[in-house]
C-alpha cells in the first residue's frame, strides 16, 4: 500500500518553471486519462494551481506505484518537454510525508500567503475532477477526504483564516465595513482603472454595491473596467461633482502628483456639508494630499496604512501556525495509523482463513472418528465446534492484538513481517 | 399563582442580586477584549437573562407591595425601571449583533442607575393619589424619554470611539468590534428625535396636570420649582438640538450628532439630580412639583 506525491511548488521552483508544467482545468481529465492508460489501476489526483503542480498517486500494491522517473516522463510527454530538464526539479514524497504534505497544503499552511482560502477549494476541485473521471480509489478517497476535514478543523480551531492580508480585503472588510452599514445605497467613486481598484471594487460588489462611477483620464479604460464591474464610466470632468456626491472613493491612478490637493478638497468639502467621506488612496504616489485626512469627516487611507494592517495580520497568522501544525501532525499520525492498520487487514484475514481451514480439517477428522465409534450426538458435535472455535480464537488473539498495537505505531517492530514468516503467509 | 412561583425565594431577591449578575456580565464582556473563550457568549446571555428575571421580579414585587396607586412609586423604582429598559435593549441588540461589544458601554450605565436606586432607597415615594391618565402619560413618557437619552448617550460614546479608531487607522480588535459609524449615527439621530418627542409629551402632560390641579387655587402652578425649570431647560435644549440637527446640515452626520446626544445625557443627569434631590412628585412635601401632593392641591 503506497501513497505518494510527485511535483513542484513555489518553495522549490520559479514561476516560469511552474507555468511550463501547469495544467489548465480543462486539461486535467485528459491528463489523468492518459496517465491511467499507461498506469492502469493506479489512483491519481492532479493538483495544478499558480503555486504548485502535484500528482498524487496511490495503490494498494506498493510495487506497481509509478516511480519518480515514470511521473517525470508523464509530465514531460504531456507538455512536450525534455524529461532531463525537469527531473531534478520535481520532488517526491511518500507515505507519511506525502500525507502530511497534502494536509498542510489543503489547510493553506504551505501557501505563498499562509491562510489564504482559495487553496482549499482548489484541492477540493482537484479531488472532485479525479473522482468524476473515476481516477480515484479507496486510498485517494481516504486521504483527500481527511485533508478536507483537517483543513476545516484548522479553520475552526485556529484564527489562521480570520485575519485578512490582502490590501483590498483589509480596506473593505476591516475599514469600509466599519464605516458603512450597507453599500447598496452608497455612491462609490473609482478614480483610475488600476488593478488594485478593480480588486477592491469586486469586494464592494460582493457587499451589494451598485452605484459605482469610474472616472479615468482615458474614458476607454474606464469603460472597459465599467463593463467588467457593472459600473458607469464617467469623463474626467465629472471628478468634482462625483467627489461631492460620493460616500466612498477608491483612487488608483498612475499620476505622479496628487490629483486632489487640500485647497481643491476644501472647495468640495463646503459642498458636502461635512458629510463623512471614506477615501481609499491605493495609488503610489498618492492621489490625495495627506492633509485632506485631517479634514473633519474625512477618513483617508493610503496604501501604507493598509499595508501596515496587512503585515500585522500576517504576523498574527504566523503566530497561529504552530497550533495549526500541531493539528496537522496529530491528524497525520492518526491517518497513518489507520492506513497501517488497513495494510494489516488482508494478512489478518489470510491468517484467520488459514487457521479456520486447519480447524475445519481437524474437526472433520475428529467428528468422523467419533461418529464411527457412535459416541457423539448432535449436541456433542456443536460443543466440539464451539470448542475448536474458541481454541483458534484464543491462540490468535495475543498475536493479533500485538499486531494491532504495532500497526498503531507504524509497524515499527516489524510484527507484520514476522507474522508473515511465522505463519508462511503469501501475497 | 404567586405562591406556585415560589413567593418565598422570590421575595428574597434584592437589588444586589441583579446588580451582581450585570457586574459579572460586564466582566465577561470586558474579557472579550483580551482573550477568546468558546462558551463565553452563551454564559453572557444566560447571566443577563437571569439578571433580567431577578430585576423584573424585584420591580414587580415592589409594585405589588405598594398596594395600588401609581405603578412607579418612588425614584428608586424609576431608576430601576430605566435600568431594566436599558438591560432589555442591551440584550436584544447583543443577540442581534453578537459580534459587537455593546455590553462594555451599556452595562456601566445600567449599573450606575442601579447604584443610584440603592442610594435612593430612603427617598420619599411619589404621590399615590396621582392615578389619572395624564399622570400615567407624564410618568411613562418621561421614563421612555430618559431611556432614549441614555441609549443615545451609549451610541454617542460608541460613535466617538469608532470614529477615533477609523481616523487613526486602527483595525478592529477581535473582542472589541463596534457597529459601523453609519449604524451608530442613525441610532444617535433616532434617539435624539425620540427623546425630544417623549420629553415634550412629558412636559406638556405635567403642565396639564398642574393646570387641572391648580385651577381655582391661590398658590397657582409652581413654575419656579427646580425640577420644572430643569425639565423645561432639558426640553428646550432637545428642541434646540433637534432644530439645529434639522436646519444645519453638517450636524446631521458625523461627530456633531454624537456630541449632541452625549450633551443631552449630561443635561439629563443634572435634571435627574435636581429632581431626585428635590421634592418633585413627592407625597410628603407640599410646596411645588409637577405632580404636587394631594395635600397641597387641597389647600
Amino acid at each position: 500500500m503506497k501513497v505518494q506525491v510527485i511535483g513542484c511548488n513555489h518553495h522549490t521552483t520559479d514561476i516560469e518553471f511552474r507555468e511550463r508544467l501547469a495544467f489548465q482545468p480543462n486539461q486535467v481529465p485528459d491528463a489523468l486519462d492518459r496517465f491511467q492508460k499507461t498506469h492502469p489501476g493506479i489512483e491519481a489526483v492532479l493538483l495544478s494551481t499558480c503555486n504548485r503542480v502535484e500528482l498524487y498517486t496511490a495503490s494498494e500494491k506498493s510495487a506497481v506505484c509509478p516511480s519518480h522517473e515514470e511521473v517525470v516522463d508523464f509530465f514531460a510527454a504531456y507538455h512536450g518537454l525534455n524529461p532531463t530538464d525537469i527531473a531534478s526539479e520535481l520532488r517526491q514524497l511518500s507515505g507519511e510525508e506525502a500525507i502530511r504534505h497534502l494536509f498542510t497544503t489543503a489547510a493553506s499552511l504551505d501557501s505563498m500567503v499562509v491562510g489564504e482560502a482559495q487553496i482549499l477549494s482548489q484541492v477540493k476541485q482537484a479531488y472532485e475532477m479525479a473522482n468524476d473521471g473515476d481516477f480515484t480509489g479507496p486510498l485517494t478517497h481516504a486521504s483527500f477526504q481527511a485533508a478536507l476535514r483537517v483543513a476545516k478543523r484548522i479553520a475552526t480551531e485556529t484564527a489562521l483564516h480570520k485575519r485578512r492580508i490582502s490590501i483590498p480585503s483589509v480596506a473593505v472588510a476591516d475599514f469600509a465595513s466599519q464605516f458603512f452599514e450597507r453599500f447598496d445605497d452608497k455612491t462609490i467613486l473609482v478614480i483610475g482603472a488600476g488593478e488594485m481598484g478593480e480588486e477592491t471594487l469586486q469586494y464592494l460588489i460582493d457587499l451589494n454595491a451598485t452605484d459605482i462611477h469610474i472616472v479615468n483620464r482615458s474614458i476607454e479604460r474606464a469603460e472597459d473596467l465599467a463593463s467588467r464591474t457593472a459600473g458607469k464610466a464617467q469623463p474626467w470632468e465629472m471628478l468634482d461633482p462625483l467627489l461631492i456626491k460620493a460616500d466612498l472613493v477608491v483612487s488608483t491612478t498612475g499620476a505622479n502628483k496628487p490629483i486632489v490637493t487640500i485647497d481643491h478638497y476644501k472647495d468640495i468639502s463646503q459642498k458636502r456639508f461635512q458629510r463623512p467621506l471614506f477615501v481609499l488612496d491605493l495609488a503610489v504616489p498618492r492621489d490625495f494630499e495627506p492633509a485632506i485626512g485631517d479634514e473633519l469627516g474625512v477618513y483617508l487611507y493610503s496604501i501604507d496604512d493598509l499595508q501596515a494592517v496587512c503585515d500585522k495580520n500576517q504576523r498574527a497568522r504566523q503566530r497561529e501556525l504552530p497550533k495549526a501544525q500541531e493539528i496537522v501532525e496529530a491528524e497525520t499520525a492518526k491517518f497513518m495509523a489507520e492506513l497501517t492498520h488497513r495494510t494489516t487487514i488482508p494478512w489478518v484475514k489470510q491468517l484467520r482463513e488459514q487457521a479456520d481451514s486447519i480447524k475445519q480439517d481437524e474437526l472433520a477428522r475428529l467428528l468422523n472418528k467419533l461418529e464411527v465409534l457412535g459416541e457423539l450426538g448432535e449436541q456433542g458435535k456443536k460443543e466440539l465446534e464451539v470448542s475448536f472455535d474458541r481454541l483458534v480464537n484464543k491462540l490468535l488473539h495475543p498475536p493479533l492484538e500485538s499486531l494491532r498495537d504495532d500497526a498503531s505505531k507504524g509497524l515499527e517492530h516489524g510484527l507484520l513481517d514476522a507474522l508473515k514468516k511465522l505463519f508462511q503467509l503469501r501475497e | 399563582m404567586f405562591s406556585l412561583l415560589g413567593a418565598d425565594w422570590m421575595s428574597r431577591i434584592s437589588l444586589s442580586c441583579f446588580a451582581f449578575s450585570y457586574a459579572i456580565t460586564m466582566i465577561l464582556e470586558v474579557s472579550r477584549i483580551f482573550f477568546r473563550v468558546p462558551v463565553r457568549w452563551a454564559i453572557i446571555v444566560l447571566i443577563t437573562i437571569a439578571g433580567l428575571f431577578a430585576h423584573g421580579t424585584f420591580i414587580w414585587l415592589k409594585m405589588k407591595a405598594a398596594d395600588g396607586g401609581t405603578p412607579i412609586a418612588s425614584w428608586q423604582q424609576w431608576c430601576l425601571i430605566v435600568s431594566l429598559g436599558l438591560a432589555v435593549i442591551y440584550l436584544a441588540i447583543a443577540l442581534r449583533r453578537p459580534e459587537n461589544a455593546f455590553g462594555v458601554f451599556f452595562l456601566p450605565v445600567i449599573l450606575a442607575l442601579i447604584l443610584i436606586a440603592m442610594a435612593a432607597d430612603d427617598a420619599t415615594g411619589f404621590d399615590k393619589t396621582n392615578t389619572t391618565t395624564w399622570s400615567a402619560i407624564h410618568g411613562f413618557s418621561l421614563l421612555a424619554g430618559t431611556i432614549s437619552v441614555a441609549l443615545g448617550f451609549v451610541a454617542g460614546i460608541m460613535y466617538l470611539i469608532q470614529a477615533y479608531r477609523l481616523k487613526h487607522k486602527l483595525p478592529p480588535r477581535a473582542g472589541f468590534r463596534l457597529p459601523s459609524l453609519e449604524w451608530l449615527q442613525n441610532c444617535n439621530r433616532r434617539t435624539l428625535w425620540l427623546s425630544t418627542a417623549l420629553l415634550a409629551i412629558g412636559l406638556l402632560s405635567g403642565i396639564i396636570i398642574n393646570v387641572q390641579r391648580h385651577s381655582g387655587s391661590e398658590a397657582g402652578i409652581p413654575w419656579t420649582n427646580a425640577a420644572i425649570i430643569s425639565s423645561a431647560a432639558l426640553f428646550l435644549w432637545l428642541i434646540a438640538t433637534s432644530i439645529f440637527e434639522y436646519v444645519y446640515r453638517p450636524a446631521r452626520q458625523g461627530q456633531k450628532i454624537a456630541y449632541l446626544t452625549i450633551a443631552s445625557f449630561v443635561f439629563l443627569a443634572f435634571v435627574l439630580m435636581f429632581v431626585i434631590l428635590g421634592d418633585h412628585a413627592s407625597n410628603t412635601t407640599a410646596t411645588s412639583g409637577v405632580e404636587v401632593s394631594q395635600q397641597e392641591a387641597d389647600t
